[in-house]
């Protein structure tokens, strides 16, 4: 982690415009369709920017290249959207390939080498059978240790779960909290894969997984893209009257497999990358109004509000119980409905968990609007925690 | 590690087997890559009239002109108003071609094979796709082991060809191929043939 620049405020870069195309089960199209419905929408809403000559390099985020057997995401998402001929990769790190091409596109913006860049993520994964899809997702795991004693994310999730319940006492109703709060912001965006609310009966007497985690407990495999593009910030208000500034960003690393950790019941990589982000943007962790975290599991949300030092380690599920994390809350988290409504279609979900905040703070979350939002941050997890990304964002 | 005392047969896949031989210890438990299974979105159009009712579809941009393999939108303007026209009957010939003599995992079993790219019409794209010499695999085979032992690569591009279409199709590319309908270059090929014995 080393020396990081203290920005003090200062942003890295800017969001100018966000597009996300309809999560959920999207039979019949095919990966570069829906980025290309992604970028569209943020083409169009921002009337000022002329794609064509203003953008200048894509980062696009897609885990599974297997999915479809469609490798090269960069230029075949950038042919698509009609942005040929300029640079274009593809980031991964699993989970959080997306929130990585946010990473490269700060990076991009920040060397001075290009001053407009768009970022993004697809994937398309519902068209496989869940099997399938599960053993694919544990490619992000330890392949001669973990992948063949039958891991699933489920699985190893659920043994963080056991952990925190043993450790903090921790319950089964705490976690299904988190997805009846989530169901219930995701019934009000009209993206979400699941715009449906559930009781807290039914999240606890859904059909195990992998205990203690229940049909409930676990976000979904999730067809949809998301993208954004980033100015530098000087530039931002020549495209928009209401750009959102990146302020802080951290990334962090640990071990790929679950068994190496010194803790089962926290993800070092996300609590780094939150130090690293508060400290850059000069917050504390009171001062966030909306987060979107990463709830791949309800446990995982519990874990990343000790993580990001929203409550001391061991309280998380006390705060989801006082409703202290709804969106009238001390700070709403997930508003969007997080991986667990919105749907996890794993290459989109970093760069969708921005497109929310910007939303949020740009007063366009429609129902799910927080009040008075001027401080957001995403965390986005890849894997079982090997890759941590957090960024922190500003109204500008 | 001694193949002979594991019983490699059903567990390892034939490849592997010259893994296994190796000092290190490497493992292939079973193939990972499955079956290919993927939308073909707005697409779908293209390979709907290819298998059902064997006619090959351009989309045409008023401004930018016909594309074959179609472009649901056009890649020059990104206009979504593309008219798909009947391209069946065009003109067809080699622009240039291969002939492959190795291939990946799931077409190794059809080397040696033509590779083409198919000038149809006033396309301003070209369709990639398998050429033949002959119906027969077995002669196909032997026409083309001619060319390429005689190195006579070069004389397949320029030919006139004709589509052809799968009787059972998969809706996949390879519902359709193009048959070399150079009549006087496959007759005086097939008279340099050596006879067979028999």
């Amino acid at each position: 982690m080393g020396d990081h620049t203290v920005m003090n405020g200062k942003p890295l870069a800017s969001i100018i415009s966000v597009g996300m195309s309809k999560f959920g089960k999207r039979d019949g199209v095919c990966a570069r369709e829906l980025f290309t419905e992604a970028a569209i929408e943020a083409f169009e809403s921002c009337p000022i920017l002329n794609p064509k000559k203003d953008v200048k390099a894509l980062f696009v985020g897609q885990m599974g290249e297997s999915f479809e057997h469609q490798g090269h995401t960069g230029p075949t998402v950038l042919d698509w959207v009609g942005l040929l001929p300029i640079p274009a990769m593809r980031t991964e790190s699993a989970c959080s390939s997306s929130a990585v091409a946010i990473r490269a596109g700060i990076f991009a913006v920040m060397s001075g080498l290009y001053d407009v860049v768009m970022v993004g993520g697809v994937e398309k994964m519902t068209h496989r059978t869940t099997p399938e899809v599960t053993e694919y997702l544990a490619m992000a795991c330890d392949y001669p240790f973990e992948q063949w004693q039958g891991v699933t994310f489920p699985g190893l999730f659920a043994m963080v779960a056991t952990a925190h319940m043993h450790k903090y006492g921790t319950t089964e109703k705490q976690m299904a909290l988190v997805a009846v709060k989530n169901h219930h912001n995701g019934a009000m965006n009209p993206k979400a894969h699941m715009q449906k609310e559930i009781t807290l009966e039914q999240a606890l007497s859904s059909r195990v997984v992998a205990w203690p985690l229940k049909l409930y407990d676990c976000s979904l495999i999730t067809d949809g893209a998301s993208c954004m593009i980033l100015t530098k910030p000087e530039l931002a208000k020549k495209f928009t009257d209401t750009p959102v500034h990146i302020i802080g960003s951290g990334q962090a690393s640990d071990t790929i497999g679950l068994y190496e950790r010194e803790v089962l019941t926290s993800l070092a990589a996300g609590r780094l990358a939150g130090e690293e982000a508060f400290k850059m943007a000069g917050i504390t962790p009171s001062d966030v109004d909306v987060a979107e975290v990463h709830d791949c599991f309800t446990i995982a949300e519990i874990v990343a509000y000790e993580d990001l030092g929203f409550c001391k380690p061991g309280e998380g599920g006390r705060l989801v119980e006082e409703g202290a994390t709804n969106i009238d809350g001390k700070v709403a988290v997930n508003t969007s409905g997080g991986l667990k409504a919105k749907g996890h279609p794993v290459g989109a979900t970093g760069v969708a968990q921005a497109c929310e905040v910007y939303l949020q703070l740009t007063e366009q979350a429609g129902r799910r609007q927080v009040k008075s939002a001027e401080i957001g941050l995403t965390h986005n997890i890849g894997g079982l925690g090997a890759t941590g990304v957090v960024n922190v964002y500003k109204r500008g | 590690m001694d193949t002979k005392k594991l019983n490699v047969k059903g567990i390892v896949p034939p490849e592997s087997k010259r893994l296994m031989g190796q000092k290190d210890l490497v493992v292939s438990i079973r193939d990972y890559t499955t079956y290919q299974f993927k939308a073909y979105g707005r697409n779908s159009r293209y390979f709907r009239a290819l298998a059902e009712k064997k006619k090959i579809y351009a989309t045409s941009c008023k401004e930018h002109g016909v594309f074959l393999p179609p472009r649901p939108t056009c890649p020059d303007c990104q206009s979504p108003n593309m008219e798909w026209i009947d391209y069946t009957n065009q003109p067809a010939h080699i622009k240039t071609s291969s002939i492959c003599a190795f291939a990946g995992r799931a077409f190794i079993d059809e080397v040696p094979f033509v590779l083409g790219f198919i000038q149809m019409g006033e396309a301003k794209t070209v369709m990639s796709s398998v050429v033949k010499l002959s119906e027969d695999p077995a002669e196909n085979t032997r026409m083309l082991s001619k060319l390429m032992k005689e190195r006579r690569y070069l004389e397949l591009n320029g030919l006139k060809v004709e589509p052809r279409f799968a009787e059972k199709p998969l809706y996949t590319v390879r519902d359709l191929w193009f048959q070399v309908a150079d009549k006087n270059f496959l007759d005086s090929l097939k008279e340099t043939l050596k006879p067979r014995k028999s």
